[in-house]
């Protein structure tokens, strides 16, 4: 069977009609990930006798529960950030190397019961810190269209493995643009939804304030339905939206175009935006037009601001939430002898975290220090609270907002990472969205010269996930670009 | 403000951060910093972010629950990864001078 045939809606539907069972199609897509993984790197945990017990388990369900499994079968491989009971979780990062969690977090649980089979646990950028997949302890990760160039990050992995076939879906995290950059640079579809649609409960925090877990799949409905199998309040994520969930796969169709307005960011079309990129998207802006929505430039006046106040607050959560890995209840223990408990945190934290990860705590941590916390930290959550009212204004003019994902394709292995400063502004587009804690979503609009995907970006207001799906969809429907993949 | 990044801030900080680094990771860092901070200082200087009411529209509200007891984690499995055990007790090195 052709991997890429078998979409998420396409497995679901085949396993529980009968057409295909859970081990065809786990089968299918094991042999693609045994055959590819040593090229690309993408799997940190894989194991095919876990696989078959899951496969048996979901399989005998189907004939009693088949309504309630609307992922039935479905392999869906898991950035190593989201805890799995007893299988190792390591954030790539050698400080929880061999790490396995007591729990599941409750989107792996929703997983399992909607049917859907865990595919394994794959690569990212340490503790969702990168847009490149390079600053994993495991090495970093190839994009499948060119494999001498990045995936993007930090959820590369799960983006790669999409792309190329070695599952239908994936789950990412999305803190600055981790799940949309790597699906514009690997040409899939990405969805960062509304802060507290999806819990977090079982996510390692890199950013408790702006952390969210998303789909990564192939096509906009497959990304719908695992949405619906994700997103609802969670007692046991306390930033959980008690918001109802509006369910959107059943309704992606439902798209009056003529009626939707869309307002074309001003702000993310500057000097440093890639002109073939520019083109694709402006492709894209003339697609809507020609059917009839009603497209305008809108601006965003403080966005200019939003990679020092996302550098200033994100990295000031993470110098917190990452204290807590210090060799004490787990995790990497120095083995040096230490004469104090405090050098032994320090030891053990310096030999386990990677360049990056303490670059941001050092970052986090000064930002929040005496005599410097108003000047940096204070003020970054007030510029944050001005680039929300910017999303809301423009949202009270136009449906959703248009831009260009990131502002070029894909770079190649080693080309940034020796100049962070550099790595840092490519996030410009992705961002802002969850400043403002806002729903935005990636699908491929075009390749460049170099066959490299070219990804557009969506953005909605809260809980707007039915209509920005829809807009995506009608998009995807009028384009092939989901159909085309990287040949391996 | 402005103000430079150097081996005294670099020292101070990781100290805060519990980090012992080694002195090519102190010089790199030295540099990277000093080029990240050159950027994100224009923030400190925006004035008109002075008076913005960051808790006028509830993001910032804490969200509360009923306090109900609920089953814990057993002790034996919150000590199950630890790198150093006795018992039920994570084993540390001696932080008490026991002839004080």
């Amino acid at each position: 069977m052709n991997p890429f045939d078998l979409t998420v809606s396409v497995v679901a539907s085949g396993v529980k009609s009968g057409q295909f069972s859970c081990d065809e199609i786990a089968e299918t897509f094991a042999q693609r990930v045994e055959k590819l993984h040593p090229v690309l790197n993408t799997h940190l945990y894989w194991d095919r006798s876990n696989i078959a017990k899951q496969t048996s388990m979901q399989q005998n369900r189907i004939a009693a529960e088949k309504d309630i499994m609307p992922l039935a079968g479905v392999p869906v491989v898991i950035k190593d950030n989201i805890c799995t009971a007893g299988l190792p979780t390591t954030c790539a990062s050698k400080i929880l190397a061999g790490y396995k969690p007591p729990y599941s977090a409750t989107v792996v649980d929703r997983l399992v019961k909607a049917g859907a089979i865990i595919f394994g646990k794959v690569n990212m950028d340490e503790f969702a810190m990168g847009s490149s997949n390079e600053n994993s302890a495991f090495g970093a990760v190839k994009n499948p269209w060119d494999l001498r160039r990045v995936p993007g990050g930090s959820s590369g992995a799960s983006a790669a493995s999409v792309a190329a076939g070695l599952a239908p879906a994936a789950l990412g995290s999305d803190t600055g643009g981790s799940i949309r950059q790597p699906a514009s640079f690997c040409g899939v579809v990405g969805l960062k939804p509304t802060y507290g649609a999806v819990s977090r409960y079982g996510l390692v925090a890199f950013a408790s304030s702006l952390d969210q877990i998303g789909p990564i799949t192939n096509t906009v409905r497959d990304s719908s339905m695992l949405f619906d199998a994700l997103c609802g309040f969670d007692p046991l994520d306390s930033t959980s939206s008690k918001t109802k969930c509006e369910l959107t796969a059943n309704r992606l169709d439902q798209i009056n175009i003529k009626k939707i307005k869309i307002g074309v960011i001003k702000e993310l079309f500057s000097d440093g935006l890639d002109p073939q990129v520019k083109d694709r998207i402006d492709q894209a802006v003339k697609a809507f037009e020609n059917a009839g929505a009603e497209v305008r430039w809108i601006s965003l006046p403080h966005l200019k601001y939003s990679i020092s106040t996302y550098y200033i607050l994100a990295t000031a959560e993470a110098s917190s939430n990452l204290a807590r890995y210090d060799g004490v209840v787990f995790g990497h223990r120095t083995s040096k002898k230490t004469d104090s408990l405090t050098e032994m945190y320090r030891q053990s934290r310096s030999e386990g975290f990677g360049a990056e990860v303490k670059r941001r705590i050092m970052l986090g941590t000064f930002v929040l220090s005496s005599g410097y916390y108003d000047a940096f930290y204070g003020k970054a959550e007030k510029l944050r609270h001005m680039i929300s009212r910017d999303f809301s204004d423009a949202f009270e003019k136009v449906d959703f907002l248009l831009s260009p994902t990131a502002p070029t394709t894909a770079f190649k292995l080693n080309e940034k990472i020796t100049d962070p400063l550099a790595m840092y502004l490519s996030d410009i587009g992705t961002i802002a969205a969850n400043l403002a804690g806002i729903p935005a979503i990636s699908l491929p609009c075009g390749f460049d010269s170099n066959n490299l995907p070219i990804g557009l970006q969506l953005t909605g207001p809260k809980f707007s996930e039915a209509c920005l799906l829809q807009g995506a969809n009608w998009y995807e429907q009028q384009t092939e670009w989901h159909r085309k993949h990287p040949a391996l | 403000m402005s103000f430079k990044v150097d081996q005294n801030v670099i020292g101070h900080v990781a100290k805060l951060a519990n980090l012992s680094l080694s002195s090519e990771e102190a010089d790199a860092l030295e540099g990277q910093l000093g080029r990240i901070f050159a950027h994100i200082e224009e923030i400190t200087k925006i004035t008109a972010a002075t008076n913005e009411n960051v808790y006028s529209d509830g993001i910032l509200a804490a969200h509360e629950r009923e306090d109900v007891p609920s089953p814990s984690l057993a002790a034996e499995i919150a000590i199950s990864q630890a790198p150093a055990k006795i018992g039920t007790a994570f084993q540390v090195p001696r932080i008490i001078d026991l002839e004080g």
